[in-house]
């Protein structure tokens, strides 16, 4: 397990001193360090408010801080997958998950190809491909929305509560695919939730954002060994370190009534 | 006979018959009450006025129509450009809008002296007025559709550095097709009122005219039947623009998808 402070690999993504202030007397982060090690997968838990996604928006360089600095491993390619699938209704399936490569000028034939493959990636065929977003559940668009992600093969996938509005069930199914991904690809991947046990599923490390703006991060390393599945849901040793990542959460929120 | 179409035979009888009944008390009363028919002529008056004026009727509504499709298709053009204008920019659509909305309130009658001076009457000055009756509600929807959308979908198209134009191309216009149908089913009833209204004003001669003239000189001349004919005739081409217009609108958006997909 990498420490956080001295990951044993090079960090993909890093915030020294990090600030972000939309108005200068409620700075929404303050002096964050923050180190992601290439090929982790970290999820961002915390209390609602206290930056999660404004932490994403950095790392995924749509937003600059107001100081300190956020670096990236060289030119690293980064993705974003919404809460919200966000497809296009006038495009297919198959051009939904295209966009990013036009809109980077990616040449026709690579293009066609790369679709291909992230299409494959998700289990779509070749009729699911021209399905247009209205004609799929909301979990065949989330699954196209991840596809759309991918399709750039991304060093670094960052991903704002992306299964929140979905049912558990399907929830948990999509945690399942996503380490699959993830493994099968190698991707940095930062995942903001809400849910604590979809947060140690998922990583190598949890990483508790406190309520109170200034205040230390809280690291919990996950140390489960890779590839995971269903069955360590169950296990005393999941539900153990879920309970610890809960309390952790549940603190920093009471500093905040406090 | 499939169920669907028994449903449609279903929704067309009852204002059929509702018509029928309104005519036949609008017979009674006017044989009943011995109207003059200067003043209210009976249905089967105005069928008879439709008959001797067949000629004169079709070619008044074609003329008519093709001005009011000219003027509605300026509108499109020049409302859809417009509005690609003003979405680009803050500044240009603070400094315009309240120009667009004059279009919209200025009352005819009080440029139309105007027009006569700059474009003449005829044709073109019908077109003219057509134009700037139906092209507020195309500016409006347009430019709404442009400019409502979703954050998240603007970020992702940051994050892959998408340009002005590809945003524009890719984004907003695609984005606005569902706003833009909405606008164009409003103008296409509007240009139809333009057109006729043009040429009651700006657009006719003794020898070349459409509905607008033949409204005033049949009323002028207390024709009242041949004014019902004419006031008819100017109804159905409304409807038959807006059902063109409506049956387009809800095919492309079938293909379409309306709004963004959640």
């Amino acid at each position: 397990m990498d420490s956080p402070s001295a990951p044993s690999v090079l960090p993909a993504l890093s915030f020294d001193g990090v600030t972000v202030a939309f108005d200068a007397r409620h700075p929404v982060l303050e002096r964050v360090d923050l180190t992601i090690a290439d090929g982790e997968f970290v999820s961002l838990v915390g209390p609602s408010g206290c930056g999660k996604s404004t932490a994403l928006r950095l790392m995924a360089g749509l937003l600059e801080p107001t100081s300190g600095t956020v670096e990236r491993y060289e030119d690293s390619r980064v993705a974003l997958v919404f809460q919200e699938p966000n497809l296009l209704p006038w495009r297919t399936v198959e051009e939904n998950i295209r966009l990013p490569l036009e809109l980077l000028g990616v040449e026709a034939t690579e293009a066609r190809q790369r679709v291909g493959e992230s299409l494959e990636l998700i289990s779509f065929g070749p009729a699911d491909a021209v399905k247009r977003p209205r004609e799929l559940s909301g979990g065949m668009r989330m699954r196209v929305s991840l596809a759309r992600a991918l399709v750039t093969r991304p060093d670094v996938l960052l991903l704002d509560e992306p299964f929140a509005a979905l049912d558990d069930l399907l929830r948990e199914q999509l945690n399942e695919e996503l380490l699959e991904i993830h493994s099968a690809r190698g991707t940095t991947a930062i995942f903001v939730t809400h849910n604590v046990s979809e947060a140690v599923f998922l990583a190598d490390r949890v990483v508790v954002m406190p309520a109170t703006t200034g205040d230390e991060f809280v690291h919990v390393p996950v140390g489960f060994s890779r590839p995971r599945n269903a069955a360590l849901r169950a296990t005393a040793d999941f539900a153990q370190l879920a309970g610890d990542v809960s309390t952790t959460l549940r603190n920093s929120d009471r500093e905040e009534a406090r | 006979m499939s169920p669907s179409s028994w449903f449609r035979l279903a929704a067309w009888w009852p204002p059929l018959l509702l018509l029928l009944v309104v005519l036949t008390g609008w017979q009674t009363a006017v044989w009943w009450f011995d109207w003059p028919v200067f003043l209210v002529p009976a249905p089967t008056d105005v069928a008879t006025a439709v008959v001797e004026d067949g000629d004169r009727l079709l070619s008044a509504t074609a003329r008519t129509g093709v001005a009011a499709v000219a003027g509605f298709a300026a509108s499109l053009l020049g409302g859809v450009l417009i509005a690609v204008i003003f979405s680009q920019s803050r500044l240009v659509r603070a400094s315009c809008y309240p120009y667009a909305i004059f279009l919209q309130t200025v009352p005819i009658i009080a440029i139309a002296p105007l027009i006569i001076t700059w474009f003449g009457t005829g044709f073109a000055s019908v077109v003219l007025v057509t134009l700037i009756i139906s092209l507020f509600p195309i500016i409006a929807s347009t430019t709404s559709g442009l400019l409502n959308i979703d954050e998240d979908l603007l970020e992702l198209f940051r994050l892959y550095r998408a340009g002005r134009w590809q945003v524009l191309w890719k984004l907003r216009l695609p984005h606005a097709v569902p706003y833009l149908v909405t606008g164009a089913r409003t103008s296409s009833g509007m240009a139809v009122i333009g057109a006729i209204v043009g040429e009651f004003f700006v657009g006719h001669t003794t020898t070349h005219y459409g509905l607008g003239y033949l409204v005033l000189s049949t009323s002028q001349n207390l024709k009242t039947a041949h004014l019902f004919a004419a006031v008819i005739a100017s109804a159905l081409l409304g409807i038959a623009l807006f059902g063109i217009v409506t049956l387009t609108g809800s095919t492309l958006l079938a293909r379409w998808g309306s709004g963004v997909e959640k």
